[in-house]
């Protein structure tokens, strides 16, 4: 009815208008002006301490496509798109699978809550926690594995060939805990119908999961995939932190993603790198592979029916 | 009489509008710093710019940054915003400020008076602790105030207990480290996992070997023909022997090990000895107890070895003063002032670090340390200055390098082959 009438019409469209239309001059502020900018500067050699600033074409571009640390980061990246979105996505569907079998929705409250806690708490003092639980030495890990006679399981975690693992394990712990809520409120839409259906006709509960909320679950699972690699992608807190080795050290090479890297080029700290503009052109790398996977991805989904109900 | 009220009123604003304007802009320091708030070393430094702000009538405006001063500091040179001091330790203001070409020549701060004193800067500072800072054309572009080294650190009471004799060769070390065994002690507490200690022993060894200097030059020359010297292979046969396919001498378990597990293992005693900086007493008083007796030895030397057997590190933390700065020579008026002696020494007591001054002393536990530098003949920089001034060489072809030797995947040979074939390939993406 609100639509039918012209005054009103036009009234709503303004209404759009004046509020769309400053959110578009923030976006267009914050994001897109540094976004041309970082491309702006990746033109140039700049170290981002004087306003000297050398044209250089597109040769840092070139100079990324021989960087031997570059590339291993990129693939970093991508190892912990791909083996941290598969553990995530299992895990909280098992999960997911699990608390919605709870009767209690205290019950279902409390799990929920107990799995989203850690992202409540600074990514640092999370980083670190985790690298004392995997301290080859003093670590709880180890210690457990000791004292349950399990000692020969006992590793460095922390050492060149277990770390990657190590940082993947933080990060699959810190993220089940935030998709597990998108998870849950989306099987809490599927009307309960659909279940007793299914009961009726003799599914049993991992059945009527798998053939009726993971199906219903699908538009879910694309956000939380996308959402996963946006992130794998810009984590920087956990991984710099968790990988600093302390005494002002750089984050282990096995373990940075692109935009640690892109930090340590562009600031360096104790390591006093400081190529911005070098670090720019990663910036811009990065937004188009996450552009690449994030359009990969739709398109593998749109591929395959969402179910409505 | 309202009049007279009036004029009165108008009168007394003068007084303290003009006396407001006393300090201006032109008798501000800007001074970013490197310590935060409540830390040691920043009362120390406030204290001193309260008492040069009231013995000159000047203001220091000073933020407390913390450690990623350094950082910090970009954008706001960038908005054209003015600093005139900055204090950091000398590798990352030579690697942003001095590379960038940013950093004021400080060589004349050398000639200025210390405050109440009748002494030159340069008379009352030790050279060994910023003569390693001296461009080849002579430039200084920092002045200590402050100095960090590093050395074996061990437990006096241990080792005669042990009936050892802190080593002096390499012989002696590896003697050390054997009974050490006997004793059942790991000889050397150790994390690879830790970037500053897995660069120690190499760093160390070409110094001992091959001379200061050798590294750096090694890792600027394109032709990588520097790395072909065979001593570069020795130098990789100590590493090698060090790891737990040679003599097994680093602690059980090192490739994984992370700051701080290596110092709480030598402090709780389950190793012998650790390689660290002077920082550790600070570090580790707390888990050590009120009896533990540090002591420290040099980095032992080798037969044949081209490098001065007494050189020792020396890393200053000082102050860089702004090419651009507005207020560049009050600033090096404040760096003479500080280096008055009675700062020296609450810089010592208070915060128990090390004073570049000659007359200074040092706290209990670093009294080794600083006879070590008293009866040495030449300072070098800590990694012999390639982190500052060859960052992304030492991050991308030394310490995974490093990282291979210690954990035996290579041999000294191997080590010496890697380090010029993966600098001829460094060097190259440069100059594409």
């Amino acid at each position: 009815m609100l639509m039918e009438s012209p005054i009103l019409n036009n009234r709503y469209k303004n209404f759009i208008l004046a509020t769309t239309i400053p959110v578009f001059i923030l976006y267009g502020i914050f994001m897109i002006f540094p976004i041309l900018q970082s491309l702006y500067y990746s033109l140039f050699d700049w170290s981002g301490f004087t306003k000297n600033m050398t044209f250089i074409g597109l040769k840092n571009y070139a100079e990324l496509g021989t960087d031997n640390f570059f590339l291993k980061t990129v693939w970093t990246s991508l190892k912990y798109v791909l083996y941290g979105g598969v553990l995530i996505i299992g895990i909280t569907l098992l999960f997911t699978y699990a608390i919605t079998g709870y009767k209690s929705k205290r019950m279902k409250d409390l799990v929920q809550m107990i799995l989203f806690m850690p992202n409540t708490v600074s990514p640092v003092a999370l980083a670190l926690l985790w690298g004392f639980v995997l301290n080859t030495r003093w670590g709880l890990l180890n210690s457990i594995l000791q004292g349950l006679g399990l000692g020969f399981l006992a590793q460095g975690w922390l050492g060149d060939d277990y770390i990657f693992g190590a940082a993947l394990s933080l990060l699959v712990w810190i993220h089940v805990g935030f998709f597990i809520v998108i998870y849950l409120a989306g099987a809490d839409r599927i009307p309960p119908s659909l279940y007793e259906a299914a009961e009726i006709d003799g599914a049993n509960e991992w059945k009527r999961f798998i053939m009726i909320t993971i199906p219903l679950l699908k538009d879910v699972i694309e956000t939380s995939i996308v959402l996963w690699t946006i992130f794998a992608f810009k984590i920087f807190g956990y991984i710099y932190a968790f990988g600093a080795g302390g005494c002002g050290s750089d984050p282990s090479p096995g373990i940075r993603n692109l935009s640690v890297q892109l930090y340590l080029t562009a600031f360096g700290k104790r390591t006093p790198i400081n190529r911005l503009a070098y670090a720019s052109a990663m910036a811009i790398i990065l937004l188009l592979l996450v552009a690449i996977l994030i359009y990969l991805i739709r398109k593998v989904f749109k591929s395959t029916e969402i179910l409505e109900y | 009489m309202k009049k007279r009220y009036f004029s009165a009123l108008i009168f007394l604003f003068c007084i303290a509008l003009l006396s407001s304007m006393t300090i201006s802009a032109a008798d501000t320091i800007t001074y970013w710093s490197m310590w935060n708030k409540g830390e040691p070393q920043q009362q120390v430094i406030e204290k001193a710019i309260a008492d040069f702000e009231k013995e000159y009538k000047v203001k220091i405006d000073v933020k407390w940054v913390g450690r990623d001063v350094a950082t910090a500091i970009k954008p706001r040179l960038l908005a054209g915003e003015n600093i005139d001091l900055v204090d950091q330790n000398g590798e990352e203001l030579y690697g942003g400020l001095v590379a960038n070409g940013i950093a004021e020549r400080l060589n004349d701060v050398l000639e200025l008076h210390v405050p109440h004193e009748q002494k030159k800067v340069k008379d009352v500072l030790s050279k060994e602790t910023y003569s390693p800072y001296i461009r080849k054309d002579g430039s200084l572009y920092i002045i200590p105030y402050s100095f960090v080294s590093s050395g074996f650190w061990y437990n006096k009471t241990l080792f005669r207990e042990l009936k050892i004799e802190p080593p002096t060769t390499w012989e002696e070390f590896l003697d050390m480290a054997g009974k050490m065994r006997k004793a059942r002690l790991e000889p050397v507490a150790f994390g690879l996992q830790t970037g500053v200690y897995r660069g120690y022993f190499p760093y160390l060894t070409a110094m001992r070997i091959l001379g200061a200097g050798s590294l750096n030059d090694a890792a600027g020359d394109p032709t990588g023909k520097l790395f072909e010297d065979p001593r570069w292979a020795e130098v990789g046969d100590v590493i090698y022997t060090l790891s737990k396919k040679g003599k097994n001498i680093l602690m059980k378990g090192y490739e994984s090990s992370v700051y701080p597990a290596p110092q709480m293992d030598w402090v709780m005693g389950i190793a012998g000895t650790f390689y660290c900086g002077s920082w550790i007493p600070i570090e580790t008083q707390s888990a050590a107890g009120p009896d533990f007796e540090y002591g420290t030895f040099q980095f032992p030397t080798f037969k044949n070895g081209k490098g001065d057997p007494t050189g020792m590190e020396c890393s200053p933390f000082g102050y860089a003063v702004l090419k651009d700065a507005k207020n560049k020579d009050l600033a090096k008026k404040f760096i003479a002032y500080f280096l008055q002696k009675k700062y020296a020494e609450s810089w010592v007591y208070d915060t128990m670090n090390m004073s570049p001054r000659l007359d200074a002393p040092a706290p209990k536990e670093l009294k080794d340390m600083k006879e070590a530098l008293n009866r040495a003949n030449s300072t070098f920089r800590l990694n012999d200055g390639i982190q500052a001034d060859y960052p992304e060489w030492y991050a991308d072809v030394y310490l995974p390098t490093l990282s291979e030797i210690f954990s035996a995947k290579i041999t000294g040979k191997q080590f010496q082959a890697k380090l010029r074939d993966e600098t001829i390939k460094f060097w190259a993406k440069k100059s594409k």
